[in-house]
């Protein structure tokens, strides 16, 4: 599904991410995990296409075509979405109105019908309720006055909305408490299968004993430096990143 | 006729940011016609007026006993508060404009809403404006008194698609325990107009006045809020929409003339192309004035590099026991957010009207007339469809 080739890029002349290799597959839940200032973030931002970033080598493949030429939207439609480390509130702009705008964008650029006001608040507020969000979300504005963890919840009912196939979760888990981190992991565990594939950046190896990802990547200095299995998270978490260094 | 004396005038906040001598050499002695020409029916709380003058009013408005003269009749009738009113809530001094307009005014209306009426649905002032000159003011005059214990909204409607110069001074007092809301939506491309209001608010009354300008070719409006009494409350609600070489220019004055007084204003701009637009909002408490609140929020958005905004929300504060605040923010609409909406498949065009569309929403969700409310969600979703931001 993802090939990232040799990927090296920068912001204004300074090297973010350094030669990157990535492989994922339809079915697989990736996990990245970095010390701070990586580079971890600029990737999701760069996979979803971000303004401002420059890649000086290598390629993104998506479904064996480049999309560095794509915008944002257009990467969206074909599926990429990211839950945001930091979900931006957007003063006055209503959560309904705004997901049935991006889910009905989505859909038009796939040719397919609109989905009437009626039959889409059916389905949010059935999501708001797997995601445990009370109805009245609603009727708020996007992130407007949301908690850490509401915002953070509030980007997994976009992912199951948006029925994304490509899913990058940069810190999803970072301002969950305990029971709200089960009730995310549910959701997402729910979300998988086998056509859809996760990139999962976090810290903490607690998120993933719920979700038992595939694969576990280090990346430092821009660059990915290990990969491994689940245990090399544990690892990780016991002994720090100095002893990959 | 007095000459204009343009330094003492440009010394005067009102007009710090517009030249008070622009139209010097206009006629202010354009007298329009005075007959409704239209046919147009009139409502049950509607009052009709042609070209400022009063035609007839609907069922509910003769019903509740609700008064409507022309000004000048109005003047001859012996009416006692308006003998002891008439040009003194409007400030004493005479700007250029004021000066004509107290001189030669021959249209306008006088209202008068009758004590401890309550109405639910709002009077509509339906104005039908189809006699102007794009180099002559009309000089209005309109005259608002609700009496004790009311509770009334009106919407000024102004049916007009010509080519006009307006030139209007609106005085209006609210007695005790009475809430009057007011919504006047401005959206004449080629229309200049200088307007004046003064409120007088007395004890526990309560005013609500929403602007809503979409465009002018040149607005002055220039506001006189004055909390008269213990417990008086004001709230100026509103926004413009400046496009092409669009001129508005706001001057809010807020007088806590007494203690236990609040005021509260919102305001937003958006200017676009070449336009320019003004916020200057000040509240005065005076040093009497205890235990009073004024807040004033004021938020803009210019969406191109030539377009101009100045906001400039003042508080002069001479007592120590009051809660105040201000703040004011000018810029452009958030990158941040716009990528945030591009990666849920929104793209840039889209993902700017919806910002601007929540940007107004949360100015016209403060009317209280639902129906209008929707009337105007209507008109700003009309205006972003008709514009491309990609």
């Amino acid at each position: 599904m993802l090939n990232i080739k040799n990927l090296s890029a920068g912001i204004k002349n300074k090297t973010i991410l350094n030669n990157i290799n990535l492989k994922i597959n339809e079915g697989e839940f990736h996990v990245i995990m970095g010390t701070n200032g990586t580079g971890k973030s600029t990737l999701g931002n760069i996979l979803t296409g971000k303004e401002n970033y420059e890649i000086t080598n290598g390629d993104i493949l998506y479904t064996n075509k480049s999309i560095l030429d794509l915008s944002p939207e257009e990467r969206a439609y074909l599926g990429i979405f990211m839950s945001f480390q930091y979900p931006i509130a957007i003063p006055g702009v209503n959560t309904m109105h705004f997901l049935r705008t991006a889910v009905n964008s989505i859909r038009k650029s796939q040719n397919k019908n609109e989905i009437g006001p009626a039959e889409f608040i059916k389905k949010f507020k059935n999501v708001l309720d797997i995601i445990g969000l009370k109805d009245d979300f609603a009727k708020r504005n996007v992130n407007e006055g949301f908690s850490g963890g509401e915002k953070k919840r509030f980007e997994i009912v976009q992912m199951i909305l948006l029925n994304p196939k490509l899913i990058i979760l940069d810190e999803t888990d970072s301002g969950l408490d305990i029971d709200a981190l089960k009730i995310v992991s549910k959701g997402i565990n729910n979300f998988r299968n086998k056509d859809n594939a996760f990139i999962l950046i976090t810290h903490y190896h607690r998120i993933l004993k719920y979700l038992n990802p595939d694969y576990v990547h280090v990346m430092l200095n821009g660059t990915i430096v290990k990969s491994g299995k689940e245990s090399l998270a544990l690892k990780l978490e016991e002994k720090g990143y100095d002893w990959i260094k | 006729m007095k000459p204009i004396k343009s330094q003492y005038y440009f010394k005067k906040e009102q007009w710090k940011y517009t030249k008070i001598d622009s139209f010097k050499n206009y006629n202010f002695n354009y007298k329009p016609l005075n007959h409704n020409t239209n046919n147009k029916k009139c409502g049950n709380n509607e009052i009709l007026l042609h070209n400022g003058y009063f035609i007839e009013s609907g069922e509910t408005i003769k019903k509740n006993n609700i008064i409507i003269y022309n000004i000048k009749d109005a003047l001859n009738k012996g009416i006692k508060h308006l003998e002891k009113l008439f040009n003194n809530i409007i400030p004493k001094y005479d700007d250029f404009y004021m000066y004509q307009n107290k001189k030669k005014f021959f249209t306008g209306y006088y209202l008068y809403i009758p004590k401890k009426l309550k109405l639910s649905e709002p009077i509509i002032i339906n104005n039908i404006n189809d006699d102007g000159d794009k180099k002559s003011f009309i000089n209005y005059r309109n005259f608002i008194f609700c009496d004790h214990n009311t509770n009334v909204k009106i919407i000024n409607h102004d049916l007009s698609e010509i080519i006009a110069c307006n030139n209007i001074i609106n005085e209006i007092y609210i007695d005790n325990n009475s809430e009057l809301e007011i919504i006047t939506e401005f959206n004449k491309p080629d229309t200049k107009q200088i307007y004046n209001c003064s409120v007088n608010i007395n004890q526990n009354a309560k005013f609500k006045y929403h602007a809503l300008d979409f465009k002018g070719k040149f607005i002055k409006n220039n506001y006189y809020f004055n909390l008269n009494e213990p417990g008086a409350e004001c709230i100026f609600n509103g926004f413009n929409i400046a496009q092409s070489k669009n001129y508005i220019d706001n001057y809010v004055e807020i007088s806590h003339n007494n203690k236990h007084t609040k005021s509260n204003l919102d305001y937003k701009i958006i200017s676009s192309d070449r336009s320019k637009s003004i916020l200057f909002a000040k509240a005065i408490i005076k040093e009497s004035s205890s235990n009073c609140e004024a807040y004033q929020n004021n938020h803009n958005l210019i969406l191109s590099k030539k377009a101009t905004i100045h906001s400039n929300p003042q508080l002069e504060i001479y007592n120590d026991d009051v809660q105040c605040s201000h703040g004011s923010t000018t810029g452009q609409i958030d990158d941040e957010i716009i990528h945030y909406m591009r990666t849920r498949g929104i793209n840039i065009n889209n993902a700017k009207k919806l910002i601007l569309e929540g940007f107004l929403h949360d100015i016209t969700d403060n009317i209280s007339v639902e129906s209008f409310t929707k009337k105007i969600n209507n008109k700003i979703a009309e205006y972003l469809q008709n514009e491309n931001f990609g």
